[in-house]
């Protein structure tokens, strides 16, 4: 059962890091503030709160909660941009950081 | 066990997941192997199992519904008997069946094949209804996808004549979010309950995918709001297949294509992650057959059972993952 869980959880942060490479660029659009931009960057985040929390990683689902709910606050008129892009530099830097580890140790795992 | 209404009814309390179940003909309800096939679905952390017993009409201008043969009162009574033994909540869930067409696409042709037309399903549904009451059901679906009839006033009988002999929890099943946002009867009725197949786009497109996704569930989120009941996603899956999120609700028989089981597993974690809202309790995932042996990685159907997205399931429905501390 635990190299069940390990190889979910391993392909988990593979697609994770195909969500921090698309955060990535809409943050580095030409018009990063623009409405579909926004939205989109809110729908990764949505869906990567709720799968980092099944998949048992409370960091990265809280970290992109937050970022979901800093972009809900700057589209209906309120916030800052600076908020956003505090919330995903954190979200982007944790997604960095999990993967990293995690990917080794799920490998380490297997070479066990 | 926890009634359904309950359930339901409160926000900590147990959720219903799990899956649709179809018994397949060498592995009946009741049998050895289907018990094995049922345990294996508890291990997931499913708590809910969806019975269908199915109703058949020859054409969908057809008057003429009656029940299906492949599950008698007495298959449908060891189904329950069977799920219920094995501490799952039980859905009792009809489906229309229509040749070459289905369920969606009912619609008598004149004002008195409607009339026969239900009072047809009516006499079949109180059946089932007495057979889920007296066995122990704890949900009875009223009907499953029949979107053009929603509007006809005959639904309100149907639904009193079914309270009477059914005492737990009564759900419908919508088509779709665009069925469920105009079903008349949702009051009269316990929960909300929809199937939800939309297109999801090309297979990599995770990020088209997951706006739909959040869309269709923000309108279930308004829905449940406005009518005050909750709902239960009752049916929602895809065929471990290439192609597959394109056309989720595609059979295997509607078109050969080669296998995908990641695909599978990655678009049910997306639905399972954002599906998890307040005024959504339950999921239950087409299909899982009572034969312990179906599915495999090979296989293209949409049944999880074997593929990879057994582990997705058993992660969102357990606390494994969350539990085994890999996190740095």
């Amino acid at each position: 059962m635990p190299d069940r869980l390990a190889a979910v959880r391993g392909g988990f942060l593979r697609r994770v890091s195909h969500d921090a490479d698309a955060l990535f660029e809409c943050w580095s659009a030409k018009e990063p503030k623009s409405l579909a931009v926004l939205t989109r960057i809110k729908d990764i985040s949505h869906g990567l709160a709720g799968a980092a929390g099944i998949f048992g990683y409370p960091h990265l689902g809280n970290a992109a909660a937050t970022v979901e709910e800093a972009v809900t606050v700057r589209l209906s008129g309120a916030g800052t941009r600076r908020e956003v892009e505090r919330s995903l530099e954190r979200l982007l830097t944790g997604l960095g950081m999990s993967c990293f580890h995690q990917i080794e140790h799920v490998r380490r795992r297997a070479d066990a | 066990m926890l009634l359904l209404a309950a359930a339901l009814g409160r926000a900590e309390a147990q959720r219903l997941d799990g899956f649709n179940v179809i018994a397949t003909p060498d592995h009946p309800f009741g049998s050895a192997s289907a018990e094995r096939a049922l345990v294996a679905a508890k291990r997931l952390g499913a708590t809910t199992v969806a019975i269908i017993p199915f109703l058949w009409q020859a054409n969908v201008s057809s008057a003429d519904i009656r029940r299906g043969n492949d599950m008698p009162d007495d298959a449908l009574r060891q189904a329950i008997r069977q799920a219920r033994k094995l501490k799952f909540s039980v859905i009792v869930k009809p489906h229309v069946w229509v040749p070459d067409s289905w369920a969606g696409a009912v619609q008598p042709k004149s004002e008195q094949s409607w009339v026969t037309w239900f009072s047809h399903y009516r006499g079949e549904l109180e059946r089932i209804a007495r057979i889920a009451a007296e066995e122990g059901a704890d949900g009875l679906s009223i009907g499953t996808e029949l979107a053009k009839t929603t509007q006809r006033p005959e639904w309100n009988e149907i639904i009193a004549a079914t309270r009477a002999a059914f005492p737990r929890t009564l759900f419908y099943v919508a088509h779709n979010v665009e069925e469920a946002e105009a079903v008349p009867f949702w009051p009269l009725l316990d929960a909300i309950g929809v199937s939800l197949y939309p297109q999801l786009g090309a297979d990599h497109d995770k990020i088209g995918r997951l706006a739909v996704m959040i869309a269709v569930t923000e309108r279930l989120e308004t829905l449940s709001n406005r009518i005050g009941k909750p709902v239960v996603v009752a049916e929602i899956g895809l065929r471990s297949a290439k192609g597959a999120a394109a056309k989720p609700w595609e059979s295997a028989e509607e078109r050969e294509t080669s296998v995908d089981p990641e695909l599978q597993a990655e678009v049910l974690a997306d639905w399972i992650a954002v599906l998890d809202r307040p005024a959504i309790r339950g999921i239950l995932i087409w299909r899982w057959f009572t034969d312990p042996a179906a599915g495999g990685r090979h296989d293209t159907d949409f049944t999880v059972q074997g593929k990879p997205a057994e582990d997705v399931l058993l992660c969102a429905w357990t606390a494994a993952c969350r539990r085994s501390h890999l996190e740095r």
